[in-house]
């Protein structure tokens, strides 16, 4: 059974599932790639951050070098005390200065205590440094005792004495902050020991703590988790100062932000899907409502109700599908009209075909009377017919019986006839005594000879009465009776040898001896007969051939096979030959009855069957099956 | 839909339940002000340990948050923050780098519910205690043994200089100290600027032919650079306190020739130098005795909360002291059933910029 599809639930579930689906995949796609956009966004923007700081701590470092490179000379003459002390008041990022001598002892401080004079740099590296190349260096970022600001040294070398310029990196931070104060994130520079020296929060550089993920002069990282939580790290690197700078924006910040973001898509792919839900929904209602027009319509007309108003719907189609509708209303109207007026005149015409009917059946049924009474008439004919051939079979039989006895009585008169014209001749010679010995020698031979034909012939005759006596009593009575078949058969051979023997015609037989029948032995006699002479007439036109005869038994059956090899039935004819007045010998003296009378003897009067085989130029074989016992066979 | 809904909640509370309890370490100490170098020192070898181990997936699962504090070197903020950060349900508490601080916290050592690591608080009052107090420590009154002993050699009459800031360890050093050596001491504390003090410091040490100080290494080096500036030849014995944040890598000639006591380990100590090293390669500087010490607490703390049955105190407690000898970097570890440590102090002198071991 196929599954029934509903269309507006099929148009709803395909209208939801193309709104849905590719807004969910937009959502996907949204959510997915919105991370990694946020992620790539951010990054580029810490690393503005970061260049930011880096400008501003280059440019933080050129001021006091600058300066440095100005009065470093005035320094070293010593003698301009005032002239530096106001300098350094000026001075915003130089805190105060110690001069060192050819050995590293602090030789003279300018704006810090004097007690300072006589510490020894000389094993400091920065010290050491400077002093051998005669270039620049600046310090590690170190606190001052006793202070909360985080100090520099800018070391320089001026002849064999050696500078330091102490600058407070406050004003540095200050700077920092002010350019990472909008930054929403945690931003920190690192000495080159990893410690902060500027942070956002500045309870780091306070505390001076390290970068969690300083390692070995390098901070390359993307995610980092600092006890427990995550961050996106972005650094560089400083490398006139060997410091780094490090942004760490919350991975939960960032998480935020994308919430955010994937709330506010949410809305709209939600907003977006619930519109198009509607518009889809709108636009489906519609067109089902113009549907359900149509069906209404439809199933009006099926109602049969052709009246209904057509309706303007938006839809140019829709307006089409009505259009046309009604149209095929109107012609179908039209066409039930016809159909209605044709259907009154076909009731009509049937009303005539019924009488027209009654009159041929009238006609029909007095046909038939007609010909059931030609039938009858024409049954009494046949069976005319049939007892006419019986005759014509008897006749021929009886005249073939008084030709028969008739020869040999012939004979015997011509004998006698001939014996009585020599007794009177001899009786006259004898009378007159010339009856000579010799005469009477040659008479008495003469009438011994004539006597032996007489008696030959006149045993010949009564022979063949017996014969036909034999028949004739039992054609008389057809009352069946047991006989042996092979002397039957034998006798009918006898009857016939004399007018097959004209045609050359051999017959034999072969038949099982003692085969005890009870049967009608005239219907018997008559079957095998016409058979034979069938054969002689029909297989072999009179010409000379051979008819075997062979009987035996089964069961309880006798079966006669009677064969020739003569010309045979074609297969067209053999369907045939049993029927009434088949012949192909019409106006050549056959009358078509033989057969027929041969097969209604067997089959009703013998109880039996007869069945043909025939093939053209090989002959033709009948075989008869008989009961042995006709009375139990027709009881 | 339903059971699909049904078992991605399932699967969502499963996955928070994954997220172990979190270990809240509390860490109090000096991180800013003119004693915070020991403190600074002392966070950040702490904090590389636990970073180690929660880069690791932390303790059986279970990560190391440090609630740091700075006490601003004020002994009442000390107690203060402390009982806080019990009031906020911390069970381990660690820092409280300098034996002045022993008072402030002294009263919680007997709560069976907290645990206390310092890596440097040697007050040698608190040794032989069964307490929450552990330490990797020697106290401060071995200390004052070691340099007694090594005076005996070249002194007879030693001026004791102590900071009144930290007189708890002060006492400990000199106390060891006194009870060694041989000869005559004078013990003076020190309660203003070295500066300010310049010349009563010299007339005190008048008849004298040695210096020992127990004071941080700034002073320490200011009071160096008294007797270098007038020219006053002496031997001057340090605490190990004197040689914190390597502050006497700065001293120059003034303090050169001073002998300490050293917390630092042997150059030939395999894991000793393998810190050393690592810690140079990545800070780029070289490790102070807080950072190893705090680094070595770090490994007992640890260690201990692996093997605890809970986090509970008496738990942790008992692992500590049935915790296996662990390799430290200056020395096996091991403490007793007081929660000291066992180990020798080394004596080094500063010759040339450098420390020398002596025998």
């Amino acid at each position: 059974m196929k599954f029934k599809l509903n269309l507006k639930k099929m148009m709803l579930i395909v209208n939801t599932t193309m709104v849905v689906v590719p807004l969910l995949i937009i959502a996907f796609i949204l959510v997915n790639y919105a991370r990694s956009f946020l992620v790539g966004l951010s990054t580029d923007y810490n690393k503005q951050v970061i260049n930011n700081i880096k400008v501003n701590i280059e440019q933080f470092f050129y001021e006091p070098e600058r300066d440095m490179d100005f009065i470093k000379d005035i320094i070293i003459d010593g003698d301009n005390t005032d002239f530096i002390e106001e300098f350094l008041e000026s001075q915003i990022l130089i805190q105060n200065i110690q001069v060192l001598d050819e050995e590293g002892i602090v030789s003279a401080t300018y704006n810090m205590e004097t007690d300072y004079i006589g510490f020894d740099y000389s094993n400091q590296d920065i010290y050491n440094q400077v002093k051998n190349s005669g270039q620049v260096a600046w310090s590690k970022v170190y606190i001052p005792l006793g202070a909360n600001t985080i100090n520099m040294d800018y070391v320089l070398s001026v002849e064999d004495q050696v500078i330091i310029a102490t600058i407070n990196l406050e004003r540095l931070n200050e700077i920092f902050v002010e350019t990472t104060s909008r930054s929403n994130l945690i931003v920190g520079v690192t000495d080159s020991s990893g410690t902060y020296i500027m942070n956002t929060d500045f309870e780091n550089v306070r505390m001076r703590t390290k970068d969690p993920h300083y390692s070995g002069g390098s901070m390359e990282f993307d995610r980092v988790t600092i006890f427990l939580d995550e961050y996106y790290a972005t650094s560089d690197y400083i490398d006139k100062l060997g410091w780094y700078i490090a942004t760490y924006q919350p991975v939960e910040q960032l998480n935020q932000r994308l919430n955010y973001f994937v709330v506010f898509s949410s809305v709209v792919i939600i907003l977006m899907a619930l519109i198009t839900m509607f518009i889809g929904l709108k636009l489906n209602s519609t067109i089902f409502s113009n549907l359900i027009a149509i069906v209404k319509k439809t199933k009006a007309v099926r109602e049969g109700n052709y009246r209904f108003i057509i309706e303007e719907s938006r839809f140019f189609e829709f307006n089409e599908i009505s259009h046309n509708f009604d149209l095929m209303v109107k012609e179908v109207q039209s066409r039930q009209s016809e159909v209605l007026s044709q259907k009154s005149k076909i009731e009509d015409m049937n009303k005539n075909l019924e009488a027209r009917i009654e009159e041929r059946t009238a006609d029909l049924n007095t046909s038939n009377a007609k010909l059931e009474k030609t039938l009858q008439h024409l049954k009494e004919t046949q069976n005319q017919l049939i007892e006419s051939e019986k005759l014509a079979s008897l006749g021929n039989l009886v005249a073939g019986l008084a030709h028969e006895i008739n020869t040999p009585l012939g004979l015997c008169l011509t004998i006698i006839t001939y014996l009585q014209d020599r007794t009177i001749e001899n009786n006259k010679k004898f009378q007159i005594n010339q009856l000579k010995k010799s005469d009477l020698t040659t008479y008495f031979n003469s009438a011994i000879e004539s006597e032996q034909l007489v008696s030959d012939n006149l045993h010949r005759a009564i022979d063949l009465i017996s014969n036909f006596k034999l028949i004739t009593n039992e054609q008389r009575n057809v009352e069946k009776k047991t006989i042996l078949l092979d002397d039957f058969l034998l006798n009918i051979i006898k009857g016939l040898n004399q007018e097959l023997e004209k045609s050359n015609i051999t017959l034999a037989m072969t038949c099982e001896e003692d085969i005890s029948i009870e049967t009608i032995p005239l219907s018997l006699y008559q079957v095998v007969m016409n058979l034979l002479m069938n054969a002689k007439m029909h297989a072999y036109d009179d010409q000379a051939g051979m008819i075997n005869i062979d009987a035996s038994k089964k069961d309880d059956q006798a079966i006669i096979i009677i064969e020739d090899y003569g010309s045979g039935i074609d297969e067209e004819n053999l369907k045939h030959i049993f029927e009434p007045f088949f012949t192909t010998k019409r106006g050549q003296g056959g009358t078509g009855l033989g057969l027929h009378i041969v097969y209604n003897t067997i089959k009703q009067n013998l109880n039996g069957n007869i069945t043909c085989d025939s093939k053209i130029n090989h002959g033709t074989k009948f075989t008869i099956t008989l009961p042995l016992n006709l009375e139990n066979a027709m009881s | 839909m339903k059971k699909l809904i049904f078992i991605i909640l399932l699967l969502s509370l499963t996955l928070i339940g994954c997220e172990k309890e979190v270990i809240r370490i509390g860490v109090v100490t000096t991180l800013s002000g003119n004693n915070s170098d020991i403190g600074v020192s002392m966070r950040d070898g702490f904090l590389l340990k636990v970073n180690e181990i929660n880069d690791a997936g932390g303790i059986n699962g279970h990560k190391i948050e440090l609630i740091i504090k700075d006490d601003e070197g004020d002994i009442n903020k000390v107690k203060q923050i402390t009982q806080d950060l019990i009031d906020q349900d911390i069970k381990i508490l660690f820092g409280y780098e300098t034996s002045s601080k022993k008072n402030a916290i002294e009263e919680f050592f007997g709560r069976e519910d907290l645990i206390f690591m310092s890596p440097t608080l040697s007050a040698y009052e608190l040794s032989n205690i069964d307490d929450n107090f552990f330490r990797v420590i020697p106290t401060n009154y071995q200390q004052g043994e070691t340099l007694g002993h090594y005076a005996n050699k070249y002194s007879k009459k030693t001026l004791v200089l102590y900071s009144q800031v930290n007189a708890n360890f002060a006492k400990g050093v000199y106390e060891g100290y006194a009870d060694t050596f041989e000869g005559e001491v004078v013990i003076k504390a020190v309660e203003k600027g070295i500066l300010e003090l310049e010349e009563d410091i010299l007339l005190w040490y008048e008849g004298m032919d040695s210096l020992m100080v127990v004071m941080n290494p700034n002073d320490t080096l200011l009071t160096s650079q008294v007797f270098y500036r007038n020219n006053v030849e002496t031997n001057i014995y340090s605490s190990n306190w004197g040689m914190a944040a390597n502050a006497h890598q700065t001293g120059g000639q003034s303090i050169d020739g001073t002998v300490y006591t050293s917390l630092l380990g042997d150059d030939s100590y395999a894991p000793y130098k393998r810190f050393q090293e690592t810690y140079f390669d990545r800070f780029n500087e070289n490790p102070s005795f807080a950072t190893i010490y705090a680094y070595e607490a770090g490994i007992i703390i640890t260690e201990a909360l692996k093997q605890a049955d809970s986090f509970d105190g008496q738990d942790l407690k008992k692992a500590i002291l049935e915790l296996d000898v662990q390799e430290g970097i200056i020395s096996d570890l091991k403490l007793n059933e007081f929660g000291d440590i066992q180990r020798e102090n080394l004596i080094v002198k500063l010759i040339e910029g450098k420390l020398i071991y002596q025998e």
